[in-house]
């Protein structure tokens, strides 16, 4: 049984109902009259609360303050860089220590101002989610906010913003001074910003090209979200999306159990059946005469490639225990798969079921995962081997396994856990490079794809 | 051509002490039996075309995870057995021999929990029963009988 699949919000998202925002409010301020002075004041507080919300993101994207003092000092920074830098410098008189507005004032461009002053908030927070304190990266994903073409595309965008916000400064002087307010409070209160629009411009002279392709930062979601469990759809997707989490994590871990090791191995047998039989299922005529890069069959050939992996990771052995909630995750995608990817005759009836698409989304996303799953579990696996964690039990290797090593002719003799033979490990490592699709493009961001459908277009927060 | 499983598995089954030891080896036989059996041609439909064999090996894997925690010498002084690669022609008697090793590896643990001679902790007696919940379900899975 599939359920509706609930969309999370995105950093594009985030960041087009900004523009739309900032758009609506051009057009009223440029056409409607304020009602009073009291109004006029508030407008006039939302608009440079929106500035100051512009200025602190363009603060978190080019990186927090050690990189920006970085750029200023070194000599050989990117002319876009720098430019981002002058932007930040520009805004930052007119913005700084500029308090936030709460509550949302009455209808009209203070209020859309505000909304888009609280969408770009909130995506600067979200890009925050994603670094720790010391500005390490917290998630797999989080890679493509130091990717150069990727923040340069964020800048443009940023900077594209900025000037429609700018430009909207004279009108609401004018406004603002037709409602009532005496000319020298206007200019009190909306200070010259000439040089904030110079460099928003040349801000996007510099960074205009960038964009058009990948990487980028408009699929990023929320760093470590919490698990949508109402919805077996969600969960499932969410599930899948932590264990890829996990799987990076250990990357960055010396002691790993190999348990854990076996149970992503289990895990990814048990996503590739449940896909495999659910695209076998839904497919229009069938699997069995599709290419060898169709989805179908990377399905199968995956639950083969796993089930190998599951085989002999299961023979060996580290000091350090698995990770608990590693098998507890393992043991609700288990169940949520039969859920939501039946096997068998439920699979026919999931066919003609409307939500398929977004199982199928679902499906895509996760083949996908457990590529990257594999790829991180094999630098895991190459690292316990190179550290000499992996044992086996001596018992269950057979004379022709020990006579070239003297370690494990010991070990059988006495009883030892013995070191991994070398032929174990090299298998292990190979199977694990069919597993990961020996992808080039590492770097790649793949996790936006769990669940989402190819043509989705949706809104964001709030919808 | 190979033996079938239940011949080597009846042997174990005869074999075998019925100590922590042999109650080891019985379930490691087992799991490496059912992955084995897990390969078997034809995934879709096929011999592990419901995970059933996959997610008793989970299983076992889990229940020789907590013998190993209590007895970490187990896997180096217990006999380890594999039933080696399943004849392709005769799979229904290789699951019915993962599932009568299963069945001697809970005699097994029947019989130590019946310990007569009350040496068993209290952590030592939950374990074992832990083990119990684990052996039944991976025995019904193999044997079909898991909704």
């Amino acid at each position: 049984m599939t359920t509706a699949f609930q969309p999370r919000t995105r950093y594009g998202d985030l960041i087009a109902d900004a523009a739309r925002d900032v758009a609506r409010a051009a057009v009223i301020v440029g056409c409607s009259p304020f009602a009073n002075a009291h109004t006029a004041r508030e407008t006039i507080d939302v608009y440079k609360s929106l500035l100051s919300a512009v200025h602190r993101h363009a603060w978190e994207l080019a990186g927090g303050p050690t990189r920006i003092t970085g750029i200023g000092a070194s000599p050989h920074s990117e002319q876009r860089d720098l430019a981002a830098v002058r932007f930040i410098d520009a805004l930052a008189p007119v913005t700084m220590a500029r308090r936030i507005v709460e509550q949302p004032p009455g209808p009209g461009a203070g209020r859309v101002w505000w909304q888009a002053a609280r969408s770009m908030r909130t995506a600067t927070d979200l890009l925050a989610t994603h670094r720790d304190p010391e500005g390490a990266w917290r998630t797999p994903d989080s890679w493509v906010l130091d990717d150069p073409d990727a923040r340069a595309a964020s800048f443009a965008e940023l900077a594209l913003l900025a000037v429609a916000v700018l430009a909207a400064e004279p009108h609401l002087g004018l406004r603002a001074g037709q409602a009532g307010l005496r000319w020298n409070e206007v200019a009190q209160s909306l200070p010259d910003l000439n040089q904030a629009r110079a460099a928003a411009a040349d801000l996007i002279d510099r960074t205009r090209s960038a964009g058009g392709g990948e990487p980028t930062l408009a699929e990023l979601e929320v760093a470590r979200p919490h698990l949508r469990v109402g919805d077996p759809l969600s969960e499932l997707g969410d599930r899948i999306l932590r264990l890829r989490h996990h799987a990076w994590e250990l990357t960055k871990q010396s002691l790993v159990g190999v348990g854990t090791l076996t149970d992503f191995a289990a895990s990814g047998v048990i996503v590739h059946a449940h896909a495999a039989a659910f695209l076998a299922a839904t497919s229009p005529g069938g699997v069995n005469e599709l290419p060898a890069g169709s989805l179908p069959t990377q399905a199968r050939a995956g639950q083969a490639t796993w089930s190998l992996i599951h085989l002999q990771a299961r023979q060996l052995r580290t000091a350090t225990p698995g990770l608990a909630i590693v098998r507890h995750d393992v043991l609700a995608i288990r169940d949520l798969c039969k859920q939501v990817l039946p096997i068998g005759p439920e699979a026919q009836t999931e066919a003609e079921n409307p939500e398929t698409c977004d199982a199928r989304a679902l499906v895509k996303g996760s083949v996908r995962a457990f590529s990257d799953i594999a790829r991180w579990n094999a630098a895991v696996f190459d690292d316990l081997s190179g550290s000499g964690q992996l044992l086996v039990p001596s018992r269950t290797l057979s004379g022709g396994q020990v006579s070239d090593d003297p370690r494990l002719v010991a070990s059988k003799l006495r009883g030892h856990a013995a070191p991994a033979p070398a032929g174990r490990i090299d298998q292990l490592t190979r199977l694990y490079a069919i597993a990961a699709g020996e992808r080039r493009d590492s770097r790649r961001l793949s996790v936006p794809a769990i669940g989402r459908r190819a043509d989705d277009s949706r809104g964001s927060l709030g919808r | 051509m190979s033996a079938p499983w239940t011949v080597p598995a009846r042997v174990l089954v005869a074999q075998l002490d019925r100590g922590i030891d042999g109650l080891w080896s019985l379930v490691y036989a087992a799991q490496v039996g059912a992955l084995q059996l897990a390969l078997g041609p034809g995934l879709i439909g096929g011999v592990d075309g419901d995970l059933a064999l996959t997610l008793a090996a989970m299983d076992l894997g889990e229940a020789i995870e907590e013998l190993e925690w209590h007895h970490p010498d187990l896997p180096a002084v217990a006999v380890a057995v594999d039933l080696g690669p399943a004849p392709p022609d005769d799979l229904a008697d290789c699951r019915v021999a993962v599932a009568e090793l299963m069945v001697a590896a809970l005699d097994v643990v029947a019989g130590l929990l019946r310990d007569p001679e009350q040496t068993m902790d209290t952590a030592e007696v939950l374990y074992l029963a832990r083990i119990v919940h684990l052996l039944t379900n991976a025995q019904l899975r193999v044997t079909g009988r898991m909704p």
